[in-house]
């Protein structure tokens, strides 16, 4: 082999010398060609993008019709710039504004681009294809069942999208299939659960009832792991429904007092002050006391002291007294703020004897300056 | 005789076939980093398009800026930071113990007073001595601390810092404004996302304002030029193409994002060591691996940060010998990765490589050189053979180079000016003719100093800053 | 009746040219300038009537220049009425906006007619 490469060595480095310069003048040229172009479309590209905004501004204000918004689009490019804008605007604006957009989605070319990316091999394809339905007024339900398919795929982007198309156009069944894929795909962002709980909040015409009830039936289900039970005990709480008020008390008073995870216990805690009634309030704060202050989760003590704190009664003082010992810095932070919500109690004179004074001043200093107006 | 240059013959060419390897394996690098460029650049696009990601109710950042003697840029650099945009992220200046007016400029200029702020000391580092905040700049803070280097530093600001993730920058590093969220959406793709690096651009020869680049050009010494090449080559591609394979083992300490929880469950920067950018994500991997725990370690091609590269051959060479020294230690400590199936493609391909090609080339390239000589006076080899050398050698890398300028016109293409285009190609050539060859001889005393025992930083001297406008 | 002259800092171009047709539509004086030194500096050489300030701009943000203005002795800021526009709608940033000085405070995304009730409230104050 050697001797090959010897007596061809000559021919060898010619060859990649040629290469070399081959692709040196490949890089040269397309640099060139690729400026020049990129120059030219850039002015057009530039003058259209002019004209489009101009013409959706327009549109949007309601000054003008689609039709007229059509006759400056010629081709596939200018579809681009104006779904560039539309993106650019939605995320900007709201109300009567937004839904005029939504009518610009509605032109033909549109709806046969992002169709035909639909059944395009490709992930992302499918997932921009779903999104665009989502923001569809209408809809060939034809679509719906392999959509429906899609939000059962591990990849996060592609079941998220189809979600949220789902959601908007799909019926209760399939609302609840989307949704419980979704919770069961631990590779989606806890974000993205949000959003979708959001948009089917705001497609059920503001009816908080439907959420909340499609949020305790996954509850009752009892099948998702920790951190997503957590996330819609979240979510049912910020509803503030009083419906739902009574199925979280019930289900803090009976969920086992040893836990594997701190999320569930912790999140719950975080909510009982919303939902304790003046019967239940004993049993809430009683179990607190006696189950949760001495867990072996700083996160669920904490979230105690927060809570001992907003109920504001006076058999939880100890414990928080207790509290200011505690191993953790935001439990002794927060017991410490809990505290100084009482009438009559000042910092100054709650300092436990045997605490060092730097550990003090630190904990003093940290509750001043939450309390202290920054701005 | 015979026998003796026979045996240098065999060398030659086993010096000539490593030079091949290298260099083409290089290449195949390149192109999976195309691959993954692209995909990278389409994933991003998506998120834009939806409401798949609103950074409004996200993660949280915390950006850590070491400072060390920095009173000439400091101000400029933070005004910097402090104007991303980002909703809900903090700035943390650590002023390692600097030695001139660093921290009296920063509590001037934008009024800062102590504060009380608990820090728990969940990373050992030297003692802080404050911490300063602001009611103007209600997200920044300064930590002034006792000196004890970048890794310390950066500990004490992981310390002080109370939000999900944290973005380690260097003290001359220019952020582009869009560039947390876009470092975000790798956090967003996958919630098990523990590290992401982004890219390194060279600065030099740009001008910039009001934080922002406005024009990219190539910079005007010979030296910045070869390395902008360079950075293109093995930053910008040479990382991306290890993305492709799940076993990106740098991320630059100029600039990469951090899950805060996952770097104190590993312990934090390592303070004996030069090369603790590296050896933190390679800590990291090894963690989660050990574990058997789903994670990810990802690098993005678009947020981009901009760089003061040296213009000094000396303070390059400074700064090379410690990149090389930080190379050896990494691989070192964490030998028993190498080749372990246990560890993937990180262990059978990412590291051996490195340890073939980055490590140990400077050795084998230089004295393959001497031997080429010695050989072609002894008559070991003929001059057929030393062409081949020489193609291998030198031509393939030219190649190499020239399709990373290929690369960028390809997909980034930031530098505007077709004249920057040639002299991009013309110092790809030049790269491979001479800096190369003394590039090899800096990470050859590197790699002794190593095996010698050297830890020091050495000198890094700052112009007055690339940034201002 | 002159009109009354309105000063938009918004680096978003979109939500800029809304802006701007929708104020000249209803026949107010309105300038429009994209980052935040241009911002402080038309503000101080021109005096608008209102100023209508995005927070996250190139340069310096409105916060800054709000500052900036109430710290410069040669200026009076109540003269100048301020309404802050943004996608930074924490607590926290509301609270900053309206103690430096902003009369109203416009979270993104937000509503175009309300945005421009607001305005008109802000100017007749």
């Amino acid at each position: 082999m050697i001797d090959y490469l010897q007596t061809h060595a000559i021919t060898i480095m010619m060859v990649v010398v040629l290469m070399l310069a081959a692709i040196s003048a490949m890089v040269l040229i397309g640099a060139l060609y690729s400026r020049w172009i990129l120059n030219v479309t850039k002015r057009n590209r530039g003058r259209k993008k002019e004209k489009l905004s101009e013409c959706v501004i327009q549109f949007i204000s309601g000054d003008i019709e689609v039709d007229e918004v059509q006759q400056i689009i010629h081709v596939e490019e200018d579809y681009r710039i104006l779904l560039e804008i539309i993106n650019d605007l939605s995320s900007k604006i709201d109300g009567p504004e937004k839904e005029r957009i939504a009518d610009l989605l509605e032109m033909e070319p549109i709806k046969n681009y992002y169709t035909s990316r639909f059944y395009s091999k490709n992930r992302l394809e499918q997932a921009k294809a779903c999104l665009y339905f989502a923001r569809q007024k209408s809809f060939h339900y034809s679509f719906l069942p392999k959509v429906l398919e899609y939000t059962a795929v591990d990849y996060p982007m592609l079941s998220y999208a189809a979600a949220m198309a789902v959601i908007v156009h799909g019926n209760e069944d399939q609302k609840r299939k989307a949704l419980k894929n979704q919770l069961l795909n631990e590779d989606l962002s806890d974000q993205a659960i949000n959003d979708l709980f959001v948009e089917y909040q705001n497609i059920s015409d503001g009816e908080l009832k439907e959420e909340v009830d499609i949020i305790m039936g996954f509850l009752k289900e009892n099948s998702y792991s920790p951190a997503r039970t957590a996330l819609l005990i979240k979510t049912l709480g910020e509803l503030n429904y009083h419906e739902s008020a009574e199925f979280l008390v019930q289900k803090f008073l009976s969920i086992p007092a040893e836990q594997e995870y701190p999320d569930v216990p912790r999140t719950l805690i975080n909510y009982m002050p919303v939902f304790a009634t003046s019967e239940n309030e004993e049993e809430i704060l009683n179990r607190i006391h006696t189950d949760y202050s001495v867990s072996t989760f700083s996160s669920v003590r904490e979230a105690c002291a927060k809570a001992m704190g907003m109920f504001m009664k006076d058999v939880s003082k100890p414990i928080l007294m207790w509290m200011l010992y505690d191993k953790d810095f935001y439990v002794r932070f927060y017991a410490a703020k809990s505290l100084v919500q009482f009438p009559g109690v000042e910092l100054s004179s709650i300092k436990p004897e045997d605490m060092e004074d730097k550990m003090w001043n630190e904990l003093v200093g940290e509750v001043e300056m939450a309390n202290e107006q920054i701005y | 005789m015979d026998l003796f240059l026979k045996i240098l013959l065999y060398i030659n060419v086993f010096v000539f076939i490593y030079f091949v390897f290298v260099n083409v394996s290089y290449i195949t690098l390149l192109y999976f980093s195309y691959v993954q460029t692209k995909r990278s650049r389409k994933e991003s696009k998506i998120f834009r398009l939806s409401g798949l990601f609103d950074s409004r109710l996200y993660k949280s950042i915390s950006i850590l800026a070491p400072a060390y003697n920095e009173e000439e840029s400091i101000i400029e650099s933070t005004r910097a930071l402090l104007n991303l945009e980002f909703t809900d992220y903090e700035v943390i200046v650590v002023n390692d113990g600097s030695k001139d007016e660093t921290l009296a400029k920063l509590i001037d200029n934008f009024k800062l007073k102590k504060i009380d702020r608990y820090i728990p000391n969940e990373l050992n580092c030297e003692p802080i001595k404050a911490v300063y905040g602001s009611r103007h700049y209600p997200n920044l803070f300064v930590v002034d601390k006792e000196n004890g280097r970048k890794a310390d530093a950066l500990n004490a600001g992981i310390n002080v810092s109370r939000k999900d993730l944290i973005c380690a920058v260097d003290s001359d590093t220019l952020l582009e404004p869009t560039v947390l969220q876009q470092m975000l959406m790798a956090f967003v793709a996958n919630p098990n996302t523990v590290a992401v690096g982004g890219v390194v651009r060279v600065a030099n020869g740009c001008t910039f304002n009001l934080g922002e680049v406005q024009k990219v050009n190539t910079p005007k010494t010979h030296i910045a030029r070869i390395q902008a090449v360079e950075y293109l080559r093995s930053f910008l591609f040479g990382r991306t193409g290890w993305d492709y394979f799940d076993s990106l083992l740098i991320i630059s300490g100029a600039f990469g994002v951090f899950d805060r929880e996952s770097v104190i469950k590993v312990g934090g920067y390592l303070h004996d060591t030069v090369g603790e950018d590296m050896e933190l994500v390679v800590r990291l991997h090894r963690y989660y691996r050990d574990r058997d725990e789903k994670y990810r370690i990802r690098f993005l091609p678009e947020p981009v940060c901009w760089t003061e590269v040296p213009e000094s051959w000396s303070v390059l060479g400074r700064q090379r010998n410690r990149w090389q020294r930080g190379l050896a230690d990494t691989l070192w400590r964490h030998r028993k990765m190498m080749l372990n199936p246990k560890y993937g493609s990180l262990g059978m391909l990412a590291m051996p490589f490195f340890l073939m090609v980055e490590l140990l080339s400077p050795i084998i390239e230089l004295s393959g050189y001497v031997l080429l000589a010695v050989s072609l006076y002894l008559g070991a080899i003929n001059v057929q053979f030393a062409l081949l050398f020489f193609t291998a050698a030198v031509l393939l890398g030219m190649i190499l180079s020239v399709l990373s300028v290929m690369l960028e016109e390809l997909t980034f293409r930031r530098y505007d000016r077709m004249r920057d285009v040639l002299i991009l190609i013309l110092y790809a050539f030049l790269e491979n003719f001479g800096y190369r060859q003394i590039h090899a001889w800096w990470r050859l005393k590197g790699l002794i100093d190593f095996l010698k025992g050297n830890k020091s930083w050495g000198e890094m001297t700052r112009s007055k800053g690339t940034f201002s406008s | 009746m002159s009109k009354e002259r309105i000063l938009l800092v918004e680096d978003e171009e979109m939500t800029a040219r809304l802006i701007l047709y929708r104020l000249k539509g209803l026949g107010y004086d309105v300038e429009h300038v994209k980052d935040g030194v241009s911002g402080l500096e038309k503000i101080k050489t021109t005096k608008p009537d209102l100023v209508v300030l995005d927070v996250m701009l190139p340069g310096i943000s409105g916060f800054e220049i709000l500052q900036d203005l109430e710290e410069d002795e040669d200026f009076d800021l109540s003269l100048i009425k301020v309404i802050m526009l943004t996608s930074k709608s924490r607590a926290e940033d509301v609270s900053r906006g309206f103690g430096l000085g902003a009369m109203e405070y416009v979270p993104k995304p937000f509503k175009m007619d309300e945005f421009i009730l607001r305005l008109k409230r802000v100017l007749k104050s």
